[in-house]
């Protein structure tokens, strides 16, 4: 039984994501003690889940799926009315001295969704389209009110993605696609003052260099300064001397690329491929199922965060604050990604059992 | 189960989207790290690091017994980062109430883009630990240092005064700013985003070196008599201003040199240009009778008259157009001593006419006239006397009475000194030493002989000569009882601005003197300017000479010439 149990288990995954966590945890040891202790429990309670839905079986995430979008949409509802304001945004709920954000565990939620409608057995039609995308998007507009546009604009590609890989037809995605993106030049206009400026910032970095330009600045500062085998353990001098904004969340990455160097931020990235590249195997052999879909959904969540954080911390994108999976300091997005992963472990022993 | 098992799910293009972006951000890694990291170390250095210049502290400035002239106190100078303000209005409101601020400009520049600016220099600590405890954000301090001069307005002109930075503007402190401001030193150290210094990463780029010590010439106790008496004598008189200088005749070192009116160099912005002008060194006058005694050391030395020679002095005297007359007509015969005695101009001037106008003008600028004196101070006057060949024919008399040649009381010091320590002209200075930083000796300044002028003989004859004048001629109101004093007095009048002529009724009433007569300890010169009522130099400059005196020689330990109690008493009474 035992020795079934760890040939069922995913080790190339499971091994990916504790070196993502721990070293992610070792890195913040070495620039911050506050932080790194506080890290230390979520990861800990995030192990725990990790483990506990690595046992569920896909029925049950099937059978839930409704449910835990409810909960999540309430709660969504509940934080616009009775969430905590930090920096004149609404994220958060505070429960007993611990902070839930929402929408964080919004994605899983939809993504369980999403795979649930899309998976059933008869033929996409428009109405299933249109219901997926009423399912994004009440979501999107939810979290926009926080307001935190990044978290609502990623559930977009979130949806786009599990409908494609539902095998809806081109014919009917295409238009989709071509409406969406002559949508976005418009919404520049719906936009906060801040969010328009972070946008113009980064079409033009120098116009405002203290301002936000500083930011990506003091980013590509320590990136660059890391080299190619970096600064060594500690030697961070600019993430150290507080030149490096939000370092333990958003900019980790580039503490990380200041302390570890290029060779350092290599294997970051092959580390998630390795986690990417299991939940993609993992989707091709269970299809278009749900299993399949939740999988394929979690690993492009996880792609699509690490894509864009990495993305702000070189300079290719605009500033929005997109934790790092698995690796920036915060508990809401520690416990996502490790829950995730654990619900990717189960599905994987699932799917290795099926194919005895 | 099957069929939906084995439905195909469409994974290679996201496999290929995911695969490819994933290559962009690495090649954008590859090209920050990599290639660019250059530019990148360079940036990190740049913010990281940061230059500090620390202004060094300046000298002091020390009278020749070690008295401190100059402090420097601590002060603190309030800067702003507007960019870190969180309430402009507030900090602009309370601001402006504590420093006396303009609010509104004030509240403009808290909102002005600039990364750094000054808000008040120099504040008292008082000031400093106010504001602190109404903990504004985004401000700061930077220590300096404030020039203090504890003695109030004394030495003013001598010490002259220093601007914001701690830069000499005036007087020693502009003619010794090298000397006395020192190397600022310059430090490097890391400093995190906010400005905070990283310990154990200071480096010196520059040592800080801090100023030399001035030990002045200038004795401090003898300047504040000086300037005592010239205050009182600017009171009495109502004069426009009245100078004074005091010179050691054995070296040139300066004793005393004041100005009245005078101002704080402290605050010497307060003061009009006209209180700050050292007229001793800078303002040009014509001197008037005290000349006389150049013009008979001219005749002395060149052997054209002997001390018995005796020239008749009529009422008035006709040369070309001009008729000169005396104070008072002697029509009598005088000797030289009786013609300085008695300040006869009619006497001088057919005295003079035994000199040729080469000598005459070669005796006067061999005494220095016409040229700097090389004293170590800023903007010396240079004086005017013209040359010979242009000399009209009645310039030759005007010019043995003082007339027609502009000179400035220090030229007039330096001349008698010369003239009466057996012909030795020595360069004033105000400076005797530099000291290092801890009192040692860097630099000893020595007098230095310009050259010689009269001879030993002429110079005797014209001690004897200037004792007369206060022994019984026109400066008998300098006398002293304990000690034979020498002197000569100047009754000028001001040439007008438009150069024709001279102002009625506008007067400078000068007395040089000297004493003891027998071996010379202090030599000098007081100059009052305009005076109302009484103009007479006997009457407004002889005395205040002798009163100088009268306070000076004791305080200089000199041995008295003559110890009669008796008188002593008679004069502590009166």
């Amino acid at each position: 039984m035992k020795v079934s149990f760890l040939k069922k288990l995913d080790v190339f995954l499971l091994m990916a994501t504790l070196a993502l966590t721990g070293w992610g945890l070792f890195h913040l040891s070495t620039i911050t003690t506050h932080y790194f202790i506080r890290q230390l429990w979520w990861t800990g309670l995030g192990i725990c889940l990790l483990w506990v839905f690595s046992c569920f079986r896909s029925r049950l995430w099937e059978r839930l799926s409704y449910p835990i979008y409810l909960v999540v949409f309430l709660s969504l509802i509940l934080v616009l009315l009775v969430g905590t304001e930090i920096n004149a945004a609404r994220r958060w709920i505070s429960l007993g001295g611990v902070t839930f954000q929402p929408s964080e565990y919004a994605k899983i939620a939809l993504i369980f969704a999403l795979a649930r409608l899309l998976s059933s057995r008869s033929p996409i039609g428009w109405k299933k389209i249109s219901l997926s995308l009423f399912l994004t998007v009440v979501f999107s507009i939810l979290i926009a009110r926080e307001p935190d546009l990044g978290g609502a604009l990623l559930l977009l590609p979130i949806w786009v993605a599990i409908l494609f890989l539902s095998g809806v037809s081109l014919k009917k995605l295409l238009p989709l696609l071509g409406g969406m993106i002559a949508f976005l030049p418009l919404s520049f206009f719906f936009l906060h003052p801040y969010q328009r400026r972070r946008i113009l910032t980064f079409i033009t970095p120098q116009g405002d260099p203290l301002g936000s330009g500083w930011n990506i600045r003091q980013s590509e500062i320590a990136l660059g300064s890391g080299r190619l085998l970096g600064r060594g353990m500690g030697g961070a001098a600019h993430t150290q001397l507080k030149f490096l904004p939000n370092p333990f969340t958003d900019f980790i990455f580039s503490s990380m690329g200041e302390e570890w160097g290029f060779l350092g931020v290599l294997v970051v990235l092959g580390l998630y491929f390795v986690i990417i590249h299991r939940g993609l195997t993992l989707a091709r052999e269970r299809g278009r199922s749900f299993p399949g879909l939740v999988a394929a959904g979690i690993v492009f969540v996880l792609f699509l965060q690490v894509l864009i954080n990495v993305g702000v911390a070189s300079g290719i994108m605009p500033v929005t604050g997109i934790p790092l999976p698995l690796i920036s300091c915060g508990g809401n997005s520690t416990l996502l990604f490790l829950s995730a992963m654990g619900i990717l472990l189960g599905l994987r022993k699932e799917g290795s059992g099926l194919n005895i | 189960m099957t069929t939906k098992v084995g439905k195909r799910i469409r994974i290679g293009l996201p496999f290929f989207i995911i695969f490819l972006s994933l290559g962009i951000i690495e090649i954008r890694l590859y090209h920050l790290q990599i290639l660019e990291h250059k530019k990148f170390v360079a940036l990190a250095r740049k913010e990281q690091v940061k230059i500090i210049k620390i202004s060094s502290e300046r000298g002091s400035i020390l009278d020749r017994n070690g008295q401190e002239l100059t402090v420097n106190v601590p002060s603190y100078s309030l800067y702003v980062r507007p960019r870190s303000i969180s309430d402009e209005g507030r900090t602009a409101r309370e601001l402006s109430s504590h420093l006396n601020l303009d609010e509104s400009r004030l509240l403009r520049q808290l909102r002005s883009d600039r990364i750094f600016l000054w808000i008040k220099r120099k504040l008292p600590l008082a000031k400093k630990e106010e504001i602190d405890s109404l903990h504004f954000d985004g401000i700061g301090w930077i220590k300096e240092s404030d020039r203090f001069y504890p003695q109030g307005n004394l030495c003013s002109h001598l010490l002259g005064f220093v601007g914001v930075d701690n830069q000499g503007l005036a007087g020693v402190e502009y003619y010794y700013d090298e000397e006395l401001k020192g190397e600022g030193g310059q430090f490097l150290l890391k400093a995190d985003a906010l400005g905070n210094e990283i310990p154990l990463t200071k480096r010196v780029l520059k040592p800080l070196i801090p100023g030399h010590n001035l030990m002045l010439t200038v004795d401090s106790i003898i300047q504040s008599i000086v300037e005592q008496e010239l205050g009182l004598a600017l009171k009495k008189h109502q004069a426009e201003s009245v100078e004074a200088l005091f010179m050691d005749p054995q070296t040139g070192e300066i004793l005393a040199l004041a100005n009245k009116p005078d101002y704080n160099p402290g605050s010497y912005n307060e003061y009009s240009a006209r209180f700050r002008r050292n007229g001793v060194i800078q303002d040009l006058y014509e001197p008037g009778s005290t000349f006389k005694v150049v013009t008979v050391s001219a005749l002395l030395d060149n052997s054209l008259m002997t001390i018995e020679d005796k020239i008749y002095c009529q009422g008035s005297l006709r040369v070309a157009n001009h008729v000169f007359e005396d104070w008072h007509a002697f029509n009598r015969e005088m000797n030289l001593a009786e013609i300085i005695q008695h300040s006869s101009d009619i006497g001088m001037i057919r005295a003079s006419q035994k000199l040729s106008r080469e000598k005459l003008f070669s005796h006067i600028t061999l005494l220095g006239f016409g040229g700097k004196m090389g004293i170590d101070l800023p903007s010396e006057g240079r004086g005017i006397v013209r040359s010979p060949s242009r000399w009209s024919l009645t310039d030759q008399p005007c010019i043995s009475i003082g007339h027609g040649i502009a000179v400035t009381p220090l030229q007039m010091v330096c001349a008698l000194c010369s003239l009466i320590n057996g012909g030795r002209l020595f360069r004033p200075y105000v400076t005797k030493c530099i000291l290092s930083h801890q009192g040692e000796v860097i630099k000893e300044i020595k007098p230095r002989l310009i050259r010689r002028t009269v001879s030993v003989e002429t110079s005797e004859k014209i001690r004897y000569f200037m004792q007369g004048v206060v022994e019984g001629g026109t400066g008998e109101r300098a006398k002293l009882n304990r000690y034979f004093v020498g002197g000569k007095t100047g009754t000028a009048q001001i040439p007008s601005l438009n150069g024709k002529g001279y102002l009625p009724d506008k007067y400078i009433a000068s007395f040089m003197g000297f004493a003891p007569v027998g071996s010379p300890r202090i030599a000098g010169i007081v100059v009052v300017k305009r005076p109302t009522g009484a103009y007479y130099a006997s009457e407004v400059a002889a005395p205040l000479f002798g009163r100088i005196m009268k306070r000076v020689l004791p305080y200089m330990n000199v041995p008295p010439d003559k110890g009669d109690l008796l008188v002593m008493k008679e004069t502590s009474s009166s």
